[in-house]
């Protein structure tokens, strides 16, 4: 099992471990779903773009970062960036590569360290706009203009790359890490060929909880190298406890280079949003019909629309069955709620069908009409 | 009636947090008990607390619990809960929406979410903290909606005793040293308070770290106000940074819960913000304080000067604000939620 191969199931492009093996001929193993299942409900979000920020990334390029083999990636957080933890890094410094977060980066600068690599993701386009408030708040100050590579989620505001440039700037795929950054740069150190990967000054709790402990042990497998959780207490099933201090590695700063292939452009990801609009084009009007029956439901508070609306919730259900069209809805419009219910829903629904039916149609046209709004906004723009 | 309230990890300082204390004051003739998710939870007072880590655990919850209501209280809980709590919900729903994340992004007017409006157009009944709030969601026709008013817990700031003539002049500024442009404005505005109150202090409290502490000096020092500027930073009491201000100061930038601006109020401290928009949700211009531009450092300076140097008039302020104070009271507003839940329950 490669990381790519992890990377794979988190896409959420699957619904069942058989139909990955239906595509790649080969199943998911059953861990590996099992872990997906159980600590992601079968949906990681990592391609979810609500707010289609992708649609206008200054991203041009995907990146593979590559190190010297030997090359020990050291992923430091922000949460225990105290003077006893610089102490350390400093002193295994010579011989690692660093490689953070935004936030890790800015902690580490306020230190006087600086990192080889920083991920700019986030899990949710929640956390991404707070993330612009953060960089709002500086007056515009954004870390990630001084750093040497930056890797970067192609759904972050544009807002958060302003000062990036182009060379220095490449995107990757959020679902390498299931959607959670620790576990993005962990996969990809692993496809860069580290020799060993550390995570340091990171609150697993904080950062991801049990689902990013879950993702770690499952990134674990893809490579036979030591995982090292440093000063951590409980680790990640697969990953070795060791103080920071001890990390090995040969003398001298070992480089990153950034392998480079061109990415889709802003006009091609138009042109992927206007098929994906055109794919769920009739489910976006049968939505909105049982929008509309959901809420006159709703309004009269009695069961006449019930035949109605069990018909809804059974054809919302069954819409889950056509993947091009599940891709559509996810990928392309963003909605998060109906490819949840389409895993863990219920096949009876307690409780009035009104308000799943209500619940789930409702994002979902709404995005349809954000989609559009989207896109016209670019026809204008283009057309001035 | 059982009600089963749906909480993020118990964040005592947080919204959750604050929610959980106002559950303490419903009446005791209701069982209200809270699922949270996420975390080991702590207590939360005389109510059960149901450890629900999953979704799936709260959807067992949910069927078996003979609940009448169920009372989801945060974006992040729902929007990733709800889909299978929603589909699995043989109870009312109501909706808190308080200053969450979501909500204080949305103020902050560079987000929405169809996802959080979806979950407010799905529930029997939103209960909104404030107007403000409300204002902000366009529900869809047939939606039940109410404004609730903030949940504060302000008995230890009612408490605390009222500055005195001979108490030193203290500016507390809230919202952390984070925001630059909040650091800048406050010791621009010391510079010139300076002139009429040479002994006026600021002392910042809220989030940031030893960057922003450092910045905050540096910025100081350079203004000449060396040791005139401190920060007390997030992790102090505020109650205890209250007893020693004589005025607030509240930011600039992207608005948050308006919660420390009534805990001021509420310690009879007149407030003086530069974020009008979101303080008018709890103070009226002349009354409890004063409303500034954002921006306008010789306004904020001269508000600040004006209530430093003319203490019957902070004095009268100060009362005005505890009155005001008042209404967000834990025992006030779940008075109301208790009304509410009551009117949910009966159907209307």
């Amino acid at each position: 099992m490669t990381p790519e191969y992890v990377a794979e199931i988190g896409t959420d492009h699957y619904l069942t471990p058989g139909e990955v093996a239906g595509i790649h001929d080969r199943p998911a193993p059953a861990a590996v779903w099992d872990t997906y299942r159980a600590h992601f409900r079968a949906f990681t979000g990592s391609r979810l773009d609500p707010q289609f920020w992708g649609l206008d990334s200054p991203i041009r390029f995907q990146g593979h970062p590559r190190v010297t083999p030997g090359t020990t990636v050291v992923i430091a957080g922000h949460a225990a960036v105290t003077p006893a933890f610089c102490r350390d890094l400093t002193y295994v410094r010579r011989h690692v590569s660093v490689w953070s977060s935004a936030a890790g980066a800015e902690a580490l600068a306020g230190r006087g360290l600086a990192a080889d690599l920083v991920i700019a993701q986030h899990r949710t386009d929640l956390e991404s706009a707070a993330h612009v408030r953060h960089v709002r708040d500086r007056n515009g100050y954004n870390v990630l203009g001084g750093v040497p590579v930056v890797v970067a989620d192609p759904r972050l505001p544009g807002a958060l790359l302003a000062g990036v440039p182009d060379a220095r700037l490449a995107g990757i795929n959020a679902a390498r890490g299931w959607g959670l950054w620790p576990a993005t740069l962990t996969s990809l150190a692993v496809s860069a060929g580290a020799s060993a990967v550390v995570l340091a000054g990171l609150d697993l709790a904080t950062a991801g909880g049990r689902a990013l402990d879950a993702v770690l042990g499952v990134i674990a497998r893809t490579a036979d190298i030591p995982f090292i959780a440093a000063d951590v207490a409980t680790p990640p099933e697969g990953w070795l406890q060791a103080r920071l201090r001890d990390t090995p590695g040969p003398r001298g700063f070992p480089a990153v280079e950034m392998t480079r292939t061109v990415d889709a452009s802003q006009e091609q990801r138009r042109a992927r949003l206007a098929e994906h609009l055109r794919t769920a084009g009739d489910v976006l009007r049968t939505a909105a019909v049982f929008r509309s029956a959901a809420l006159e439901a709703r309004r009269h508070r009695d069961s006449r629309g019930d035949a109605r609306l069990e018909d809804a919730w059974r054809q919302l259900m069954a819409w889950r069955r056509q993947r091009e069209l599940r891709l559509a809805v996810q990928d392309g419009l963003g909605a998060g709620l109906l490819a949840r219910a389409w895993r863990e829903a219920p096949e009876t629904v307690r409780g009035p069908l009104w308000r799943p039916v209500l619940l789930l149609t409702s994002e979902l046209v709404a995005q349809g009409r954000l989609a559009d709004a989207r896109l016209a906004q670019r026809e204008d723009r283009l057309s001035a | 009636m059982r009600v089963l309230h749906v909480l993020d990890a118990l964040d005592p300082a947080g919204e959750a947090g604050a929610y959980a204390d106002m559950l303490r004051h419903l009446p005791a003739t209701d069982t209200h008990d809270v699922a949270v998710l996420g975390a080991a939870p702590p207590s939360a007072g005389r109510q059960r607390v149901v450890a629900a880590p999953t979704a799936e655990a709260l959807s067992t919850l949910l069927r078996d619990g003979g609940y009448g209501i169920t009372c989801v209280t945060s974006y992040q809980t729902a929007s990733l809960d709800v889909p299978i709590v929603s589909t699995s919900l043989p109870t009312r729903a109501v909706y808190w929406k308080s200053y969450d994340e979501s909500a204080r992004l949305r103020l902050g007017g560079s987000y929405a979410s169809s996802t959080d409006d979806a979950l407010l157009a799905s529930s029997d009944h939103v209960a909104f903290a404030t107007y403000e709030l409300a204002s902000l969601y366009d529900l869809p026709a047939g939606a039940a909606a109410t404004v609730i008013g903030l949940a504060a817990d302000i008995a230890p700031f009612v408490a605390l005793r009222p500055p005195a003539a001979t108490d030193t002049n203290c500016v507390l500024a809230l919202g952390g040293t984070a925001s630059r442009r909040h650091v800048r404005d406050l010791v621009a505005a010391l510079a010139i308070v300076r002139r009429a109150v040479p002994d006026a202090t600021v002392r910042v409290f809220g989030p940031g770290d030893g960057d922003d502490a450092s910045r905050l000096a540096h910025a100081a020092d350079e203004a000449g106000l060396a040791g005139a500027c401190a920060v007390a930073g997030g992790d102090a009491a505020i109650a205890e940074e209250l007893a020693h201000a004589r005025i607030v100061a509240a930011p600039p930038g992207a608005p948050g819960s308006p919660v420390p601006l009534v805990e001021s109020l509420a310690a009879g401290r007149p407030v003086v913000t530069t974020d009008p928009g979101h303080a008018t949700t709890v103070i009226d211009d002349g009354v409890e304080g004063f409303l500034v531009p954002t921006g306008d450092i010789e306004g904020l300076a001269a508000r600040l000067t004006t209530l430093l140097t003319n203490h019957a008039l902070a004095a009268t302020m100060g009362r005005a604000g505890r009155r005001r104070a008042a209404r967000y009271s834990l025992e006030t507003t779940a008075a109301r939620l208790a009304a509410l839940l009551a009117s949910v329950g009966d159907g209307r």
